[in-house]
């Protein structure tokens, strides 16, 4: 018995025009690549976290069909499928997909903040995301291997923009915290990182998007609302370089416009001219070790 | 591409469309009601006497994220009889009644201002997440078991007497960083920036039961058994009490620091 009404319409069907192998096939080009990456980046730093934020990442793609019903995005049915969840199937190339954008992409992020890449480099590197994913959107949009079932603008928003917010932030947040750690502490938080930046950086800045799909607004509003979206996208992958740039020259003795010694996060929010902090206690309240 | 088909709400399970609500309903309402009429006034006075919006603007931000509610509804379960007194609109399918508009108004954005307030007077944060948790549980119950304007249908973990405690502890959860957030962008968000904060209670209260409640809400749509779904709920709860420790640790650090100025003012007074 079907009791679907207006307010939550089903996906259309949709059968992709290419056989979807291709695309798993570059996908699973891509991850392998990635995983060279993070595993030469584990090696190299001696550091398990590359591997530990791709794994977070990899159970972070558990959240796809949340955003998907919110976005309303829905895969061709002819796609191998990973899982089933919410009514919906997921596709392996997007299961995979979360591992270089969602798991590596933040780490080299915060990588390249604690190397003291400037800010304006970092928003460079976001804007190459924002086109890098645009750019598979086009693909598989005209290639029927997704859709975006809602009314424009908002059906034009649904991935791209969020794909500046998340590394950035993720980067940030692994900068801020877990740089600071080592042993199982390090581990868990960069694992926790992972597993939650990406329901963050969608939540935080789509939600004026996600209730104008979901409301029978005038086109005004659906524009005002989209327009906030990418304002508050826009504004998180801002305030995430602006706080990895404070919070580099509190810590990092040696680089440009640094306080000379380090000092804990209360720096970030007050600027370098405070005194020395009498404790390096991070902010989870310890040392690291 | 054919058009929209008709089949996703019952993937999404079936939802108890038949229950109606009770006659009770219109007190709840009313009680909603009463108290955001009282804040509308407080705060226009605020306005006028302070010169400052916050309150105000915090208020309208908490009525904006009313219209998230329609998603935490589809993804929790959640369901508001269609005969409510007062739907004054329908999201995602499910009807949204008055006091939830004015409710948000009041919780996400009234109680976060004036608990930002408290905080900044030196409240701990911890008290600030057991008020909200214990003011939660108190509105859950009184909505659902006593006066039955909506419910949390199919299983839920931790289900007592008919309201899910992990929602409680989420709730709480959001109300911390939505505290955490009004005091951080306070000293930016000044003139016409404060319409910054309009954007805040919505944020707060996304961002944090999508950090927190995500394996919770996979788990009530998706052929996991019962024991995943407890063991997202620990997570979640873990998350939301894992969210105020961090806060607690930013507060404590803000507040060094403004101890630092502080000492770092004196001394330069001494000296000049």
């Amino acid at each position: 018995m079907n009791l679907a009404d207006s307010g939550l319409p089903g996906p259309p069907p949709l059968v992709a025009v290419i056989d979807p192998r291709i695309l798993l096939g570059i996908f699973v080009i891509l991850v392998g690549a990635a995983l060279v990456v993070a595993v030469r980046l584990a090696q190299a730093n001696r550091d398990p976290l590359p591997l530990v934020c791709c794994g977070g990442a990899l159970v972070a793609a558990l959240n796809e069909p949340i955003y998907d019903i919110l976005g309303k995005i829905v895969y061709a049915e002819n796609n191998p499928m990973a899982y089933h969840a919410f009514g919906r199937a997921i596709p392996w190339f997007l299961v995979l997909g979360y591992l270089p954008w969602v798991g590596l992409a933040p780490y080299l992020v915060f990588k390249a903040m604690q190397a003291g890449v400037t800010r304006r480099t970092l928003h460079i590197a976001a804007a190459t995301l924002f086109v890098s994913v645009g750019c598979v959107e086009i693909f598989g949009n005209s290639l029927r291997l997704w859709t975006y079932y809602g009314e424009p603008p908002m059906k034009y928003l649904g991935v791209a923009p969020q794909a500046v917010t998340y590394p950035l932030v993720g980067g940030f947040l692994l900068y801020a915290f877990a740089s600071r750690l080592s042993g199982w502490r390090r581990v868990l938080t960069g694992f926790t990182i992972s597993v939650m930046i990406l329901p963050i950086g969608y939540a935080a800045t789509s939600w004026p998007g996600y209730f104008a799909l979901y409301a029978d607004l005038p086109p005004v509003v659906d524009w005002v609302a989209s327009a906030a979206l990418l304002a508050m996208c826009a504004a998180m992958a801002a305030g995430a370089t602006y706080l990895a740039q404070r919070w580099r020259e509190s810590v990092d003795p040696h680089g440009p416009g640094s306080a000379g010694q380090p000092a804990s996060i209360r720096q970030i929010v007050f600027g370098a001219s405070l005194p020395v902090a009498r404790s390096t206690a991070g902010p989870l309240g310890k040392n690291s070790s | 591409m054919g058009g929209p088909t008709v089949v996703s709400v019952t993937a999404l399970g079936q939802r108890p469309e038949w229950v109606t609500a009770s006659s009770s309903a219109w007190v709840y309402t009313l009680v909603v009601g009463a108290a955001f009429v009282v804040s509308v006034i407080w705060c226009v006075v605020y306005v006028v006497r302070q010169r400052d919006v916050l309150p105000l603007v915090m208020l309208v931000g908490g009525l904006i994220s009313m219209g998230l509610e329609p998603a935490v509804d589809t993804l929790g379960k959640v369901w508001y009889a269609r005969d409510n007194p007062w739907v004054v609109y329908v999201g995602m399918g499910v009807p949204q009644p008055a006091f939830l508009l004015m409710g948000y108004s009041l919780f996400w954005g009234g109680a976060v201002y004036i608990a930002s307030r408290l905080v900044g007077q030196g409240l701990s944060i911890y008290t600030v997440f057991a008020a909200v948790f214990v003011m939660d549980l108190i509105v859950e119950y009184l909505g659902v078991s006593v006066l039955g304007v909506g419910l949390y249908y199919d299983f839920s973990p931790l289900k007592l007497w008919g309201f899910p405690l992990w929602w409680a502890f989420v709730n709480a959860a959001a109300a911390v960083i939505g505290v955490w957030l009004v005091i951080t962008l306070e000293p930016r968000l000044t003139g016409w920036r404060r319409a910054g904060f309009l954007v805040t209670p919505a944020t707060a209260f996304g961002t944090t039961h999508a950090a927190c409640a995500w394996p919770v809400w996979l788990a009530l749509h998706s052929d996991a058994p019962p024991w995943a779904g407890y063991v997202a709920a620990a997570y979640a709860i873990a998350m939301s009490l894992g969210l105020t420790a961090f806060v607690a640790s930013e507060l404590r650090t803000r507040r060094a620091a403004q101890r630092d100025l502080i000492i770092m003012a004196e001394a330069h007074g001494a000296v000049g």
